[in-house]
């Protein structure tokens, strides 16, 4: 039956031909391992096929699901887990894998006449890889995808003249957004995946075509034959079972990184690429200005015609590489430095560059800047005032004491590049750092300058003031306050926020009194201001006023983690008055009343009792609509309960948010006078009742405090919780991420697969325990036989 | 495992062969297993749990329902699916009787999971899919519907009606709730 049927087919379709022309094959040298590289990366994009189209049936390309779908298939699916993690790893592998066969083809010589156009079609498969890796990683719309993403097409922005053509080709948009995810998705499941099929297909008839190329040694190729079908197939399967192998333990002990959700607006992110691009990465910060698109465009692809034209620059036939020095030298070469370039771009945190060895030497002893010695660095000095750097940096004896003194800073041996980054990202050096990023207020320009301001700080700290030195001018800081002139005044009104005219004269001076003690260097109001300390916009609508006049004494008195610094014995109590009356005065709407009439300290504290005395609102405050008597309604949970967010990146987010209340990883007891527990309630350990197992019930618990905030309950609590989420004080990615971090101070993982199927560690045991057995068992069989029936020649 | 070796006598290098064949077999049998079988199992997915019960929903208020007459009333419901959060719009038929007394049925025909409506005239709901006939309180009447229009949980709460949406298997003559 079976015998009639092969007939039945073989008449209507060339199964013997077909197959004759692919496993029909002599190996000169007979069959290796070293031959089986590429059979690996075919047996790796299979995977990639495979593991991509089951991947479609729940992915959904759209901004807004794209990351919950794929996380959806992870955590919620059966065996989900594994088919995201073969993907994730497979397209590490298939670049890893397709890099040392390239290397391997070159040193045997494989790619010299006549197999150029094998090569070609090779080079072109690694390109086509390439764009797989780039346009795959767009996909979950992850915060890490999303960076290279709008990195990588910004960079082709750059090429001159056609940039911006080819970058709006590539994101289908001006900016980064759903079309642009299209346009990633389209490529990456449909164009690149057709094109490489095509061109492996192609790469594979060519090399069959002008067969194996064999080792390089002449006698070695004339005197040993191999046959592809059995003997190099054989190699060929088990090198894949080990691709696979390593593959699986890889998903199980090293899952794909969820890196949260992607936040165009998150500035504590620092996007770094993918590895395979950081060689690229870390090349291309050695131009700047003009010459950027030399190392953006030009020389990649000044590298990628060299590497096309490999087999054609040389005319020898010599493939013994011992015999070939200057290529295999210029081979060593380009590997040693795309690994050079790898480590240092996975080690360096962006402009940490060469910092100290790049950093100009001023003359010893100098004190003060040289005028005009840096072109920006007299700039750098107004910026220094103007951004209110000096309200927490001291220089010469002048300025704030919240973060170091920068008198010195040039004798430091950090270099302007570090400085620059420093002020860009402080967070790129010192993840707990407390100073604001500057990156995104701050041109390129105006970076560069203060840095270059701050490198010429060779002064010594004692006994030089500003007065003498005025290219040093030091900033309005904290020692330099007084009771503010009318002038002051008028010049500090410092945003939309501060109360209508006509106010008092309390009022005005705590207008002024706001900007020149140096708050607004710190806080926020109505736009303008620093990001160190909270936006107080609506600080009025928050807190009464005795408890901020106590506050801006003695901010530890009220969190004894706080890092504003004490203006107890800087201000005189009745600017202390006037300021508390001026922030009370800062409330969110007009008809909330006290917002649109400016309230002196006397009506504020009258105000304040009414206000509190009146509101118990149940915690946390979650909106009345839809509450159906007799019934639970599901809880107003925002969208970031359902978002898998990324604690590393929480940690951050928390540090600039939730510590002043929560206090250093959530353990604090925070004194909060007024409500009846007396502190903030701890977050490490939490109440037990909002505590679950299960990460996205955990999640969705604290998700309702830090969405629509709460109050304690209390006769007047001084502090209460913010609705983060309503007030768009924070994104959704930044409240997942929040959630997720708050989940594992409490030993939940956010990211945890709730649904594996089998677990992934027993999963990958047991099959690598079946592939032993059934190698163990072939190993024992085929070597007999070997001893007794070599192969015949075909 | 190379050609300097005499050519050994057929039988041999046919067990030979045959042995590495059924390596590569075996090898690449497992390796397809190992890819196939969570593929499938990916595909299969997992049943979705059930919905919390006990939410219920304001449709209308009681006086605004004619009396004997049944009603197709609409409502939106905050439903998670998956990984979405979304109002889903639901519709019911009320159906209110002389003694202020409701019964709510499900939109859904029981027989293939179409939409019925009301034929004011017979006074009978009908599907349009497979004509399945059923009067105004729901009894079988004509066609292949397996049994009676499904009710669905109410209450009356302050003169409102209350509803709570179920999901009933199709195809069946129980009535069991998905």
């Amino acid at each position: 039956m079976a015998k009639r049927l092969g007939a039945w087919l073989t008449d209507r379709w060339p199964f013997v031909p077909v197959w004759k022309a692919v496993m029909v094959e002599d190996i000169p040298g007979g069959s290796s391992y070293f031959y089986s590289l590429g059979s690996a990366v075919l047996f790796v994009f299979i995977i990639q096929a495979v593991t991509g189209v089951f991947q479609v049936f729940y992915y959904v390309p759209t901004v807004d699901h794209a990351y919950d779908s794929i996380n959806y298939l992870r955590t919620q699916i059966p065996l989900g887990w594994l088919i995201h993690g073969l993907h994730y790893w497979g397209a590490q592998a298939m670049v890893v894998l397709a890099a040392i066969h390239l290397s391997q083809v070159f040193i045997w010589g494989a790619h010299k006449k006549p197999r150029e156009f094998t090569w070609l079609l090779g080079v072109s498969n690694l390109l086509l890889i390439l764009a797989m890796s780039f346009t795959g990683a767009a996909l979950p719309w992850d915060v890490k995808g999303f960076w290279a993403t709008e990195v990588g097409t910004s960079i082709a922005g750059t090429v001159p003249l056609i940039g911006d053509f080819i970058k709006r080709l590539l994101r289908g948009a001006e900016d980064m957004g759903q079309l642009a995810l299209d346009r990633m998705f389209a490529t990456h499941i449909l164009v690149v995946p057709l094109l490489l099929a095509g061109s492996v297909l192609i790469h594979l008839v060519a090399f069959r075509r002008k067969h194996a190329a064999g080792p390089w040694s002449e006698r070695k190729r004339r005197t040993t034959t191999g046959v592809f079908w059995p003997d190099q197939l054989l190699k060929d399967v088990i090198l894949s079972c080990v691709v696979l192998v390593v593959l699986l333990v890889l998903c199980a002990w090293s899952p794909a990184p969820t890196t949260g959700p992607a936040d165009a607006s998150d500035l504590s992110v620092q996007p770094k690429p993918e590895w395979n691009f950081l060689f690229l990465y870390q090349f291309i910060k050695a131009f700047k200005g003009p010459f950027e698109p030399v190392g953006t465009v030009l020389f990649p692809l000044a590298a990628v015609v060299f590497l096309f034209l490999v087999p054609f620059l040389t005319r020898t036939q010599e493939r013994d590489p011992l015999r070939r020095p200057l290529g295999m030298g210029l081979f060593l070469a380009a590997w040693a430095a795309i690994v050079a370039l790898t480590v240092s771009g996975a080690l360096s945190h962006p402009g940490q560059g060469p910092s100290a060895a790049s950093s100009k030497v001023a003359p010893a002893g100098g004190p003060a800047p040289k005028a005009g010695g840096q072109a920006g660095a007299s700039e750098g000095s107004s910026l220094f005032q103007s951004m209110g750097c000096g309200d927490c940096h001291k220089v010469n004896g002048r300025g704030g004491a919240v973060g170091p003194d920068l008198s010195n800073e040039g004798s430091a041996g950090r270099g302007e590049s570090w400085l620059a980054e420093q002020i860009k990202s402080p967070k790129s050096h010192n993840p707990r750092s407390i100073m604001p990023a500057f990156g995104s207020r701050l041109t390129a320009a105006e970076i560069q300058s203060l840095a270059a301001y701050l490198s010429e700080l060779k002064g010594s700290r004692a006994g030089t003031t500003a007065e003498e030195k005025p290219a040093v001018k030091a900033p309005g800081s904290a020692g330099q306050v007084k009771p503010a002139a009318p002038k002051a005044a008028e010049e500090a009104a410092p945003s939309p926020g501060a109360p209508a005219k006509g106010s008092s004269q309390a009022m005005s001076q705590g207008v002024a009194l706001f900007k020149s003690a140096g708050c607004i260097g710190c806080h926020k109001v109505n736009g303008p201001g620093g990001n160190v300390g909270p936006d107080l916009s609506e600080e009025g609508g928050k807190r009464t006023v005795e408890w901020l006049a106590q506050q801006i004494k003695d901010p530890k008195s009220h969190n004894s983690q706080s890092i504003m610094p004490a203006f107890g014995s800087k201000l005189e109590p009745a600017q202390i008055e006037a300021l508390a009356g001026y922030l009370f005065s800062l409330k969110q709407a007009p008809e909330a009343g006290p917002a649109a009439k400016p309230s002196a300290p006397e009506e504020a504290k009258k105000e304040a009792s009414e206000a509190e005395g009146a509101e118990v609102p149940p915690q946390p405050n979650v909106p009345q609509a839809e509450k159906t008597p007799g019934a639970d309604a599901l809880p107003e949970t925002g969208p970031a309960a359902m978002m898998i967010g990324d604690a590393g990146h929480g940690a951050i987010l928390f540090q600039q948010t939730c510590v002043r209340c929560h206090g250093p990883e959530g353990t604090d007891k925070v004194p909060n006078p007024g409500s009846d527990d007396g502190t903030v309630p701890p977050l490490n350990p939490i109440d037990p009742d909002l505590k679950s197992a299960d990460p996205a019930v955990f999640a969705s618990n604290i998700d309702l405090f830090i969405q629509h905030g709460s109050v304690p309950d209390g006769p007047k609590p001084a502090l209460r919780m913010l609705p983060f989420g309503d007030s768009n004080t924070l994104t959704q990615q930044a409240i997942s991420n929040l959630e997720a971090y708050v989940l594992s101070l409490n030993h939940v993982d956010r990211t945890r697969i709730m649904h594996p199927g089998i677990p992934p560690k027993i999963f990958v045991l047991a099959t690598v325990f079946c592939f032993v057995v059934a190698g163990w068992i072939l190993w024992l069989l085929v070597p007999i036989k070997r001893k007794t029936s070599p192969p015949p020649r075909p | 495992m190379n050609g300097e070796e005499p050519r050994p006598p057929a039988d041999a290098a046919v067990t030979r062969r045959h042995v590495l064949a059924s390596a590569i077999g075996v090898l690449s049998g497992l390796i397809a297993l190992v890819l196939g079988l969570p593929s499938v199992v990916t595909l299969v997915g997992r049943r979705a749990p059930k919905s919390k019960a006990g939410r219920f929903m304001k449709v209308a208020a009681l006086a605004a329902l004619p009396d004997g007459q049944p009603v197709n009333l609409k409502y939106s419901e905050m439903v998670e699916k998956a990984y979405i959060r979304a109002p889903e719009m639901r519709d019911i038929w009320a159906l209110k009787t002389a003694d202020s007394k409701v019964t709510v049925y499900s939109p859904i025909c029981p027989h293939l999971g179409c939409r019925y409506g009301w034929n004011a005239e017979a006074r009978e709901f009908m599907c349009p899919c497979h004509g399945s006939v059923w009067t105004a309180d729901g009894k079988v009447v004509a066609g292949p519907a397996p049994r009676p229009l499904d009710t669905l949980p109410t209450k009356i709460i302050d003169g409102d009606l209350y509803v709570e949406w179920e999901l009933f298997e199709v195809g069946t003559r129980a009535k069991i709730v998905m």
